[in-house]
């Protein structure tokens, strides 16, 4: 059937397919082209002034503190942007998990590390990734700082931390000193409400990380001790940075348990020592076990009070060997009489 | 004619009425610093601002061919403002045969600053070196009203 011969509503229906049509394989084509699959990588469009060197190099920040620090050690890749200005990053070896890196160009005639801060040629902007992201970037305006992420739901909110921080920056510029105190609290406050509401922990520690906690700590504690319980389990190295900053709670329970637990010790140790005390043995019974065993026998028939010449028949032994051992019992038990052997507790 | 003569006229009277415009001035004080490995010790550069400073702007660039080299930025009042850092790999002397010219190991640093209405006194730049071989220029722009 032709066209012309459709009703109006079908026709249009048909042209609409027709179009949808075309428009999909151009896209695919497109994509195909440039944005191939799905693999993970990071991946964009650039458009930049001709001061620059079209080569993006992507740094590892393996700690908050490094954020400003440019060292060649910390490059970990470079694409060349072609004349499109398309660039990609094949990022299958990155850590698993989260990690900060950032993207920097250079100008041409400087050296390839080179980090520029503040103004507008800053030359670098930061990004959470890991081994499976795909990450797509655009930049607006010629500035290579500002840009754009499209799809990936951490780094836009990255960028958005940035864009708030960039007004601070602004605000500073220009602004009278107590207006600029306002408007930085204003939007460090803003900062820690999306570090507070943030479901990715790295993205949420970069919030306050841009929202320069360190001078809120005191004033705040209680917030940074909640944001560090949220993330207990968080123990990558830009968590432990920041925990060891924020002061320990004092957690009352625990004061009680351990005070509950000294006592119990002290009651043990009382039981222990006591019992130790119990068991030793007596200085008397130990001065006993020095007896030689024919000692023994004629410290007996002492104690029973018979006199040398009934120990010698006892035993069977002569009354000069009696005296002579019942000496020797004296100087071992520390006794001087038979009173005393009959009294000596054994 | 008259248009072009009532243009002029606005705009003498604007600059004449307008205070910021009639009686700014701005002073620049430009600083070039070379560290050597046998620099260790910090150093700090002051910056006096007075009162009548509307506007501090600091362009701070540095290039260091050894070693690292950590600059920060504080306020009167000791508050950081603003820091980098640069490391190179090469950490304890150049290689025998190296050539400058190649800028293959150097690394470098900028910051930009502008702060609107800043808090007078003495504010501080230190720089941090670690057995460095450096470059340091800190360009810096008092704009004053009188």
């Amino acid at each position: 059937m032709k066209l012309a011969n459709l009703p109006f509503n079908d026709r249009y229906v048909n042209l609409l397919a027709t179009f949808t049509l075309i428009l999909l394989f151009n896209s695919n084509s497109l994509f195909s082209q440039n944005f191939s699959n799905n693999e993970p990588k990071i991946e964009g469009h650039i458009v930049l002034d001709s001061i620059w060197k079209p080569k993006l190099y992507l740094s590892h920040i393996s700690d908050f503190s490094k954020m400003y620090t440019m060292s060649r050690s910390m490059i970990i890749a470079e694409s060349d942007v072609d004349s499109s200005g398309y660039f990609k990053f094949n990022i299958d070896y990155l850590p698993k998990n989260d990690n900060l890196y950032r993207l920097h160009i250079s100008k041409k005639g400087a050296s390839d590390a080179s980090i520029i801060i503040g103004g507008k040629e800053e030359n670098h902007f930061f990004i959470v990734a890991n081994k499976a992201s795909k990450i797509e970037i655009f930049n607006n305006n010629k500035t290579f700082s500002d840009v754009t992420f499209k799809s990936d739901v951490k780094n836009k909110i990255i960028d958005k931390v940035d864009d708030i921080v960039k007004l601070i920056d602004s605000t500073n510029y220009s602004a009278t000193r107590v207006k600029s105190e306002f408007v930085t609290n204003a939007f460090n406050d803003q900062l820690r409400k999306i570090a507070d509401t943030c479901s990715y922990p790295l993205v949420s520690l970069y919030a306050l990380q841009k929202s320069k906690y360190e001078v809120d700590i005191d004033n705040n504690t209680d917030y940074y001790q909640n944001f560090i319980e949220k993330w207990k389990n968080e123990d990558s190295e830009y968590f432990k940075t920041f925990k060891s900053k924020v002061p320990k709670r004092k957690n009352a329970f625990d004061s009680r348990i351990l005070i509950a637990l000294s006592i119990l010790l002290s009651f043990g140790l009382g039981f222990f020592i006591n019992g130790k005390i119990r068991k030793r043995p007596h200085k008397q019974t130990l001065a006993l076990k020095t007896l030689s065993v024919q000692e023994r026998k004629i410290y007996a028939l002492l104690k029973a009070g018979k006199s040398n010449k009934e120990i010698s028949d006892d035993l069977n032994i002569g009354i000069s060997t009696v005296k002579s051992h019942v000496s020797s019992i004296y100087q071992k038990l520390n006794v001087k009489s038979r009173k005393e052997i009959i009294n000596f507790k054994d | 004619m008259k248009r072009l003569l009532t243009i002029s006229i606005f705009l003498i009277t604007l600059c004449i009425s307008h205070p910021a415009i009639a009686q700014s001035s701005t002073f620049d004080l430009k600083r070039s610093i070379n560290l050597t490995s046998n620099d260790k010790d910090d150093q700090s550069i002051i910056l006096n601002v007075t009162e009548k400073t509307s506007s501090l702007g600091l362009d701070i660039n540095c290039k260091v061919l050894l070693g690292s080299l950590k600059i920060e930025i504080y306020n009167p009042k000791g508050e950081k403002q603003g820091e980098f850092a640069v490391e190179s790999q090469l950490k304890e002397k150049l290689p025998l045969n190296y050539d400058e010219s190649l800028n293959r190991e150097l690394v470098e640093g900028k910051i930009e600053k502008i702060i609107s209405d800043p808090i007078a006194g003495k504010w501080i730049i230190k720089l941090i070196p670690t057995k460095t071989y450096a470059s340091i220029k800190i360009n810096s722009r008092f704009i004053t009203h009188n």
